[in-house]
């Protein structure tokens, strides 16, 4: 039987959000994806299959980005600049203040590449290397063959990289 | 894949142990031969590890909720309760409007009757309570643009106040 979105929100809730904030790369339109997603839980949207709690997760909450991505084609609007304060949220990391502070920096460095990203890409990336699925339930959450899913992963960390500048090589 | 064909996305699979035996054999023979390939197993090498070393984010408190569900046409009982406040405002404003003191903004037509205020829901009494005020900021012949627009202002405020509260 499908979890409960109470049992989600408290198994699951840190890896939902940072793979919505990854997603989205602005804390407002991650909420909403988390909070869509949690409602979708809540009226059993999405065959749950035991066992693959993140998979199953990652496939509902790709159907959600993507629904949004269509809306806002139909619908542009400005994106908001990024939340200064996120850098304040981001988990410190046990090395010490200067380090926490370095890692936020360089973690909006990274985040502005993903959302140059093309959503193709974007979304093959984060649910590869932030959500941590295997390619076969990428291709299942993505409703593309595996074969489409290496191609997309591999593209997207090149355009990365090249985004980057090469500081990280 | 032959030996000359660069392997290209196999490479990220590779790093991933999405490739079976074989596939990494030969990747692995032909990176040692290929500076090209080479560079560039080292390239999404560490775009992979940047993003596999960016931070899990804790969820700011209140976000792990389901989302309101989206509104139905058909809602809730309480916006029954706005229907006869808007209604009231709706009916007060009415009998103001037809006291017999010529106004120019009655030009604009009659209020809406309070019947169809309630039955056409929040919308449409927060039109007529609209109406109402510029009816109302014509009597006693002392309407100037400023204070009639003011007024309606205050009254579209109010209105919109008390539709916020139960939407």
């Amino acid at each position: 039987v499908a979890p409960t979105w109470e049992e989600v929100a408290r198994t699951h809730g840190r890896f939902l959000y940072t793979v919505a904030l990854r997603l989205t790369g602005d804390p407002e339109e991650a909420r909403d994806l988390v909070q869509d997603v949690l409602l979708r839980v809540q009226r059993g949207l999405g065959a749950y299959r035991p066992g693959n709690l993140e998979g199953w997760l990652s496939r509902i909450t790709t159907n959600v980005f993507l629904d949004d991505v269509r809306r806002r084609r139909r619908r542009p609007v400005d994106r908001l600049p990024a939340d200064p304060g996120l850098a304040d949220r981001v988990l410190p990391s046990s090395a010490g203040a200067d380090d926490a502070l370095e890692a936020a920096v360089l973690s909006a460095d990274v985040q502005r590449a993903i959302d140059a990203l093309p959503e193709e890409y974007r979304l093959a990336v984060v649910l590869c290397d932030v959500a941590g699925l295997p390619y076969g339930d990428i291709a299942e959450a993505l409703d593309v063959p595996v074969g489409t899913v290496r191609s997309r992963i591999h593209r997207g960390r090149a355009l990365l990289r090249d985004a980057l500048g090469g500081r990280e090589a | 894949m032959s030996p000359d064909a660069h392997p290209g996305p196999a490479l990220s699979a590779w790093l991933d142990g999405e490739v079976d035996a074989a596939e990494a054999a030969s990747l692995a023979s032909h990176t040692a031969a290929c500076p090209a390939c080479a560079l560039e197993l080292e390239e999404v090498r560490a775009a992979r590890s940047v993003l596999r070393g960016l931070p899990q984010v804790e969820p700011p408190p209140g976000v792990l909720r389901p989302a309101a569900a989206p509104r139905p046409v058909r809602r809730r009982p309480l916006v029954g309760a706005a229907a006869g406040v808007a209604l009231l405002l709706a009916s007060g404003a009415a009998l103001v409007a037809i006291e017999p003191v010529p106004s120019p903004a009655q030009a604009l037509g009659p209020a809406v009757p309070p019947a169809t205020a309630s039955r056409a829901g929040p919308t449409a009494s927060l039109l007529s309570v609209r109406q109402a005020s510029v009816d109302r900021s014509g009597v006693g012949g002392t309407t100037s643009t400023a204070r009639g627009s003011s007024t309606s202002a205050r009254v579209r405020h109010a209105a919109a106040r008390v539709v916020s509260l139960i939407g």
